[in-house]
């Protein structure tokens, strides 16, 4: 090695580095520094090295048939050579026959040595009958199949095989999330969901159904038929895809009406009409209840989704623990729509919570977003108000489909702060957190039409925790009862000096 | 040669079964001066394994019971004044109702000669032989075989030693195969099994090959077949044994490749693993987890009493019917994964079964049995290579002229030997070892193992298949197992007279044996009278699948001869072992006088294997 460096230093890259790094790589292939030299080596030695390269890599492969290094060398080295994907084929057969696990092999196999689908659906087929825990052989499978839907007859088939599995061990998590992964076949791609014309801040709202990125030209958004100039930001004051987006509008809109049209990627257009001696208005899509829990199942038919609810109940019966099959029928009770299946669903979160203590955080965040779905689907829940008091949630999902909500009642949860997501939420006057956990409100964008905030019994202690309630224009009444800075003698002042129109009560 | 073997020995091993070679390899193995003894002219008395024609001179040595004349009274002049004769019963009665038949027109083979024996070699024994039954003996039945410890043995005769050198014959007759398959000559394509004739349909493009009688005749050194059917549990005794003394070196195995199950008239396979239930296509999805959840708990029942106890006083097949089991499921977890009698199975032994098993599983195969290719007959023989290697003497055909007694057993063990031209459950492979448990129509009766094993296992020629059935008898052997044989099977006599299309489906049958061997695994030492405290008795082949009752009992009396010593270690590798000068000098002096009747007697010479000059122990 010592010797290598030296050449390295010199710069003498010959044959002789050549056997060195052999012999080194020989017994430890996954020295980075000598592959890296072999490589330099070979290009400027030329002549026809790489059949023996090949079968020096092999060997290497022998050794550590998962060195990153190897791997890397072999796909370098068949960058040199005329493709040869049966032989490549044959070599990842025979390493898969060795660990049907090496997830070097399985990915070589795809990006040097596909067969066609069909033969490469019947090798992994073979090895999954051979043991069907391995996550490689069914993620292999599902990049086989072609995005989007799948045929009927296809997609019976993949379930029938991915149900064996789940049925004969359902403890075995790889099965479960191909069979997730079968159903989730296509994510909707985003869409505008509702816009606000706000004239008193002059800005024009929009919600999307997923987070995005407004580049210019990609939003197109007109007034009267004049484009807006822009610039859209984000609601939530970061850098980053977003499901709110802000625009202002043009100073001296004084004269309604007026008609603003926005049209996203070249789609359908939505209108907005400020009439005379209104100061805002808006639009807002019906709420689609198979897109809140689930939405990449969208593209499957609910007949095959209802069946395969109905096997996870069968196995239930038989074993109500299996976190695999509890997550899967809650997903799949989601995506059938959570009203008709309300109560079942928040059973099985329930069961999924106590089935899976090492996964708590992601199944109370499930269950969350379970919880405001329901709301959002409430028989007569006003257009305004969202009441999700006492529901245990640790996060606000799916605000962009609530974001005209005047009044979002969120006392006595397990929130831990406010995300930053409110921003979006333009007519939101009543924000009541009582109860809940937050320590801070550090990051939440302007409101502005917040009037009233209740925080009380939150771990709230230091008065600079509020700050960003001073750009709240409209916030009169804050709540602060019970938290340690109501306690604290100087808070009043502080908070008057902070937030001197706002009345605070703080016991 | 007799003239050079060594006179005194520290323990006499009589007889070559199972247990008794185990026991000559542990005690040459720590050191003892070993003799061990057979009066027949192979290896591995009831356990053994025999090429066709060997098979044959058995039955008709079986059949005729023939005194063996032994009016040379020499050796009584040998014993000395001090010393005492026990006789031994000359007379082998383990073996009744042996009644073997041919399918096929055997008088076409009357002028084939097996390929590679000896032209002497009374080849047709099965002639003639249909119908005959021996009277079952009211006599005191003889012991199996006995191992005497003496403090100074004489070994009163021996004419020739032979060593362990059926390793190497086998190796030999792998050879051959490849020698080309031997050409059917036009006189004998006219004389097809299974009288094609009568039913020219049936021979469709799926049945490429009708066999011959003649075919089997001359092929039939090129396949072992056993006396006993047995299997190994991957995890049982005997493997465990075999990997510990590394025996194991000697043998070669082939795993079972699948259980069956027979069930309302058809067979089946059983899903044991969990590759298999995943895989099955005959469980539905629910039954799928039931059977996965049935036997994760057998895994583990131990911890779960819960679960049993309140079926602790109820057979398996009750305890069962509780389990949400549908009833296919609980066929194939009584009959073919716990192998228990529905009857008399109580839960606790029931789930002890099937947790061996499914302990058994995965070691080397998919399912938990392995089989020794060139039939079960190999295990004794390796025990007994292993023993020459550390000195042991073998001398077979020489019985010990001593009498001991047993008490009437009365338990017996059924026996067919079937070769058949097709697979009882075909699939894509023909290569298959499947084990099947045939239930008894009458509760109460045992069930029938059925162990059908593929011409890969070098018991069987190409293109066919060998079968054995063995249950514990009720009554005699082709009385116990005809009607399932006639279950499973297309007995060829009928051909002309079955036209419906089911019948074409099952396997014909070309040939069969049936013959009752005693099962002497229950009787207990005292049973035998004035038997001197240095004699130590073995049994035959019991009735169990596997093999844990002979180790166990080989294990038993090396402990009770030597208490002091391991049982089978590991021999040194031959590259470890320094010899000092004395050790040779006594070595020498000891039992190797005659070079060319030397038995291996240092292990150097044993990783060479089958290189050293020993004589072939071939039927004479």
């Amino acid at each position: 090695m010592a010797t290598l460096i030296d050449k390295r230093g010199r710069g003498e890259l010959d044959a002789e580095v050549v056997e060195l790094t052999g012999a080194v790589l020989a017994a430890n292939p996954d020295v980075g520094t000598c592959w890296n030299l072999r490589r330099r080596a070979l290009e400027l030695l030329g002549g026809d090295w790489v059949p023996g390269e090949l079968a020096f890599v092999g060997g290497c492969l022998g050794v550590n048939p998962k060195s990153y290094g190897a791997w890397h060398h072999r796909r370098w080295v068949l960058r040199h050579a005329p493709p040869d994907p049966a032989a490549q084929r044959a070599f990842c057969a025979r390493l898969l026959e060795a660990d049907p696990r090496n997830f070097h092999a399985w990915e070589h196999r795809r990006a040097e040595a596909g067969a066609g689908a069909e033969a490469e659906l019947a090798f992994t087929a073979q090895l999954l009958a051979r043991d069907f825990s391995n996550f490689s052989a069914w993620h292999h499978r599902g990049r086989l199949l072609a995005e989007g839907p799948l045929p009927p007859e296809r997609l019976r088939e993949e379930l029938e095989l991915v149900q064996n599995a789940v049925f004969t061990d359902p403890q075995d998590q790889s099965a479960w999330v191909y069979l997730r992964c079968l159903l989730a076949r296509a994510t909707p791609p985003p869409r505008l969901l509702s816009l606000h014309a706000d004239l008193e801040d002059g800005t024009l709202a929009a919600a999307f159904s997923r987070p995005v990125v407004v580049s210019p030209g990609s939003l197109e958004a007109s007034l009267d038929d004049c484009p807006l100039p822009g610039p859209w930001r984000p609601a939530d004051g970061r850098p980053r895809p977003s499901c709110f987006w802000l625009c202002p509008l043009p100073p001296g809109l004084a004269t309604p009406p007026a008609r603003l049209r926005v049209a996203w990627q070249r789609g359908p257009a939505h209108f907005v009409t400020l009439r005379p001696g209104e100061t805002e208005a808006w639009w807002q899509e019906p709420i689609e209840a198979r897109e809140l829990i689930w939405p990449e199942v969208g593209v499957s038919d609910p007949a095959v989704l209802s069946e395969l609810a109905q096997a996870c109940r069968e196995l239930l019966e038989l074993e109500p623990r299996s976190r695999g099959c509890l997550l899967t029928l809650a997903l799949l009770l989601g995506a059938l729509g959570p009203r008709a299946h309300g109560e079942e669903l928040r059973r099985c979160l329930r069961c999924l919570q106590e089935a899976d203590p090492l996964r708590r955080g992601f199944v109370a965040d499930l269950a969350s977003r379970a919880e405001v779905a329901l709301e959002l689907l409430r028989e007569g829940a006003g257009l305004g108000e969202l009441r999700l008091q006492g529901k245990a949630l640790t996060s606000l999902p799916l605000l962009e489909r609530a974001a005209l909500a005047a009044r979002l009642e969120l006392a006595g949860n397990e929130l831990g702060a406010l995300p930053p997501g409110l921003g979006g939420l333009r007519r939101l006057q009543v924000l009541d957190v009582s109860r809940n956990r937050v320590r801070s409100l550090r990051g939440l964008p302007p409101l502005p039409r917040l009037e009233e905030l209740r925080l009380d019994g939150n771990p709230i202690s230091h008065a600079s925790d509020l700050a960003p309630l001073a750009a709240c224009p409209r916030l009169a009444r804050l709540r602060l009862a019970g938290t340690p800075l109501a306690a604290a003698p100087e808070a009043a002042a502080q908070l008057d000096k902070l937030l001197p129109h706002v009345a605070v009560t703080l016991a | 040669m007799a003239d050079n073997l060594p006179a005194e020995f520290d323990v006499v091993v009589v007889g070559t079964g199972l247990p008794e070679s185990i026991i000559a390899a542990a005690c040459a193995r720590s050191g003892q001066r070993v003799l061990h003894v057979d009066s027949r002219n192979y290896y591995g008395g009831n356990w053994a394994s025999f090429s066709f024609s060997g098979l044959l001179s058995w039955i008709k040595e079986n059949q005729e019971k023939s005194e063996i004349s032994d009016e040379c009274e020499d050796w009584r002049k040998l014993i000395l004044e001090n010393e005492e004769v026990i006789s031994l019963n000359k007379k082998d009665k383990t073996i009744e109702h042996v009644e073997a038949f041919c399918f096929g027109d055997q008088d076409s083979a009357k002028d084939v000669e097996e390929a590679g024996a000896l032209p002497k070699l009374p080849v047709f024994g099965a002639s003639g032989a249909e119908g005959v039954a021996q009277d079952p003996n009211k006599e005191c039945p003889p012991l199996d075989s006995a191992v005497a410890r003496a403090e100074s043995c004489e070994a009163e005769k021996a004419a020739s030693v032979d060593t362990a050198s059926t390793v190497e014959e086998n190796d030999t007759e792998v050879n051959c195969e490849n020698e080309g398959s031997p050409s059917v000559s036009s006189s004998e394509s006219a004389l097809d099994l299974g009288k094609a004739e009568a039913a020219p349909s049936e021979v469709s493009a799926q049945e490429p090959k009708k066999i011959m009688y003649s075919q089997i005749v001359r092929e039939g050194r090129r396949f072992n077949i056993d006396l006993v059917s047995k299997l190994l549990y991957s995890r049982g005794l005997l493997i465990d044994l075999l990997i510990k003394s590394n025996v194991s070196r000697y043998a070669e195995f082939k795993n079972a490749t699948r259980i069956l199950a027979f069930r309302e008239g058809k067979v089946e396979q059983v899903p044991c693993s969990r590759a298999d239930v995943f895989n099955s296509r005959q469980l539905t999805m629910v039954e799928k987890r039931m059977l996965m959840k049935f036997l994760t708990f057998c895994l583990d029942y131990e911890q779960h009493p819960d679960e049993f106890q309140d079926y602790k006083n109820s057979t398996f097949a009750q305890f069962l019917r509780t389990r949400k089991l549908t009833p296919s499921l609980q066929h194939f977890i009584l009959h073919s994964i716990a192998m228990v009698s529905e009857t008399d199975c109580s839960t606790v032994e029931g789930l002890q079964a099937t947790r061996k098993f499914l302990q058994c599983l995965g070691r080397y195969g998919n399912t938990p049995f392995l089989f020794p290719l060139y039939g079960q007959g190999e295990i004794p023989q390796c025990f007994c290579r292993m023993c020459a290697v550390f000195g042991g003497i073998y001398c077979l055909r020489h019985s010990v002229q001593c009498l001991v007694v047993d008490k009437e057993s009365g338990r017996q063990i059924s026996r067919a030997v079937l070769i058949t031209d097709q697979s009882v459950l075909k699939t894509d492979s023909e290569q298959q070892v499947s084990i099947l448990t045939v239930p008894p129509v009458d509760l109460g009766q045992p069930a029938v193992c059925v162990i059908e094993l593929c011409s890969s296992t070098m018991t069987c020629m190409k293109d066919t298949y060998l079968v054995h059935l063995t249950c514990p008898s009720t009554k005699t052997a082709r009385e116990d197992l005809e009607p399932v044989v006639q279950k499973l099977f297309h007995l060829n006599t009928e051909a002309e007279k079955e036209t419906e299309n089911e019948e074409l489906d099952k396997p014909r049958v070309l040939w069969a044996v049936y013959f009752n061997m005693r099962d002497s695994s229950g009787i207990d030492r005292n049973s035998y009278s004035s038997l001197p405290s240095n004699v130590y008795v073995c049994s035959g082949p019991d009735s169990a699948l596997g093999n844990d009752c002979a180790v166990k009992q080989a294990e038993t009396i090396f402990q009770e001869m030597f208490p002091t010593e391991e049982f089978c270690p590991p021999p040194p590798n031959p590259e470890d072992i320094i010899y000092d000068e004395d050790e040779l000098a006594s070595e020498e002096s000891g039992l190797s006088n005659s070079p060319e009747t030397k038995p291996e007697p240092s292990p150097e010479e044993s990783s060479s294997r089958g290189s050293t000059a020993v004589n072939e122990h071939s039927e004479e």
